[in-house]
């Protein structure tokens, strides 16, 4: 698949309307895991005025423990209440929920446990909010065909640029029309990195070091700055959004472990900035790697921001930018699909 | 066909009007506009217009431009072509005519190199403009590059509004 399922189906997809509440279950409580428990909490009005429902957390669940309350998980009791032990499987037998919420850590390779997790939630006819790539990554058929069968949607506009909205602008702004291309800054980290060289002068170790302190670099960067990220949001565009069929082997990737001081200063001379451009279309390119963008053009953009640019049929190009990480906005972008599941819903 | 050129202009408002009126007249749609402040001349600024209209069209408009502006660049598609590109690694240990040669070959030009050299075994930046002919010569001359760089463990940044 296809389109088709991150839609949703035709005949309405979203979560079971009985009335009441949105009961949704939560896997993984880390950063955004607790972004969007306190989002969830603090702007529920707001989330029920546009929802149409109100929705209630009724079970987290995070390595092998979980806490239930169908009436309700309050953050403030998070800390306080005993967490069983048991699997994401075995919490969700403890408690009905309507919609399934996942984020915990990606596997990009074996796309498990979320993998796992999402089969269950189907086999429960709950459809799928996520933030975990390693799934769509991994095994993008497979969790389409699956959701498909059980009628259920998925999305996962928290996959691909944090909250900049590029799978909903895809599947809403740019209906009827046809993307070709899709190019752009996909990773917070080393498009921090590569500012912090270019207006500091930074080495790359120096500017790493300053990313992990600020809590934009995971003390184990390997993932960002060998390229891997943003090549996982390359396949999952290719899949979802320019009708192909990869993997992570088909996505040609080099990271800015190689860019020096001086390639980032010569470039700044000439009017250009090194970007690390992740670039995928419907004729064969699928790419990560280090770029020259001209200064001031609609890529140019600083420390941790994303950039997507579309190239369509009918609408021309496009750039989208913003904030592409963190907790907060990566929960904004889960309640963004959670929100128009409800909706949908209803 | 898509035409891009820059203007100098003076920064100030209702400047880009009588360009934009021009480029209407002759049947051209802006895809955009880029002010180039970084390369600014005392109140005037170069800017980058990008525009698809009929080729046919092309050489009237930049008639009627330049009785009024000064054109500093035109690039259209079918026409001569450039790009930059960025190499970094150890460019000159693995000699930058070996690099170059194969694209002389393939009909590109380069206009300009600059580098920057850290040390005697520290990895070296070099920058390179070059020319072509056509979109198919630069392509040609950019995909030897990118092998031959590949050979010699350089990697390659080469410009994305430019690409070939």
């Amino acid at each position: 698949m296809n389109a088709a399922a991150e839609e949703g189906p035709a005949d309405g997809s979203g979560p079971a309307d009985s009335g009441g509440p949105v009961r949704v279950f939560l896997a993984g409580y880390g950063t955004v895991g607790k972004a969007l428990h306190r989002i969830l909490e603090d702007e529920a009005d707001a989330i029920a005025a546009q929802a149409g429902r109100s929705i209630r957390l009724v079970g987290i669940a995070r390595n092998d423990r979980f806490m239930v309350d169908p009436d309700g998980v309050p953050l403030k009791e998070v800390r306080n209440r005993d967490w069983a032990t048991g699997t994401v499987m075995e919490a969700l037998g403890a408690v009905d929920a309507d919609l399934f919420l996942e984020a915990t850590p990606t596997d990009l390779e074996t796309g498990q446990p979320a993998l796992g997790h999402c089969k269950a939630a189907f086999r429960e006819g709950m459809p799928v909010v996520l933030a975990n790539k390693g799934p769509l990554v991994a095994a993008y058929d497979e969790l389409m065909e699956r959701a498909e069968a059980a009628g259920v949607a998925v999305r996962f506009e928290a996959t691909v640029a944090g909250c900049i909205p590029t799978l909903s602008a895809v599947r809403e702004s740019f209906a009827g029309d046809t993307v070709e291309r899709v190019e752009g800054i996909f990773n917070g980290t080393t498009n921090f990195i590569l500012t912090r060289m270019a207006e500091e002068g930074s080495d790359l170790d120096q500017a790493l070091r300053e990313a992990q302190s600020l809590g934009y670099a995971e003390a184990d960067p390997t993932a960002d700055l060998e390229g891997h990220d943003a090549a996982a949001k390359v396949v999952i565009l290719a899949n979802a959004v320019l009708g192909r069929t990869i993997t992570l082997d088909d996505v040609a990737v080099q990271g800015i472990r190689d860019v020096t001081r001086e390639s980032v200063e010569l470039a700044k001379a000439h009017g250009y900035h090194v970007k690390l451009i992740a670039e995928v279309d419907r004729q064969g390119t699928a790419r990560v790697g280090p770029r020259l963008v001209k200064q001031g053009s609609p890529l140019d953009v600083r420390g941790a921001l994303n950039a997507v640019h579309f190239r369509t049929r009918l609408a021309g190009e496009v750039t989208h930018v913003g904030p592409g990480a963190g907790g907060k906005e990566t929960a904004a972008a889960m309640l963004g699909d959670l929100v128009g599941l409800v909706r949908s819903g209803n | 066909m898509r035409l891009d050129f820059e203007l100098l202009l003076p920064d100030a408002p209702g400047e880009l009007a009588p360009v934009l009126r021009a480029v209407a007249d002759h049947g051209g749609n802006i895809q955009s506009i880029m002010h180039l402040h970084e390369r600014a001349e005392g109140d005037q600024v170069p800017v980058l217009f990008t525009v698809e209209m009929q080729e046919s069209d092309t050489l009237k408009l930049l008639d009627t431009l330049t009785r009024s502006h000064r054109l500093l660049r035109v690039n259209h598609e079918g026409g001569p072509v450039g790009t930059t590109v960025l190499l970094s690694g150890h460019v000159f240990q693995a000699r930058i005519d070996r690099l170059l040669d194969p694209l002389f070959d393939l009909g590109a030009r380069v206009e300009r190199i600059d580098a920057r050299v850290a040390g005697r075994d520290k990895p070296s930046a070099v920058l390179v403009r070059l020319s072509a002919d056509d979109k198919a010569a630069m392509g040609a001359a950019m995909d030897a590059l990118r092998k031959r760089a590949d050979k010699d463990g350089l990697t390659v940044m080469a410009s994305v509004e430019e690409s070939a």
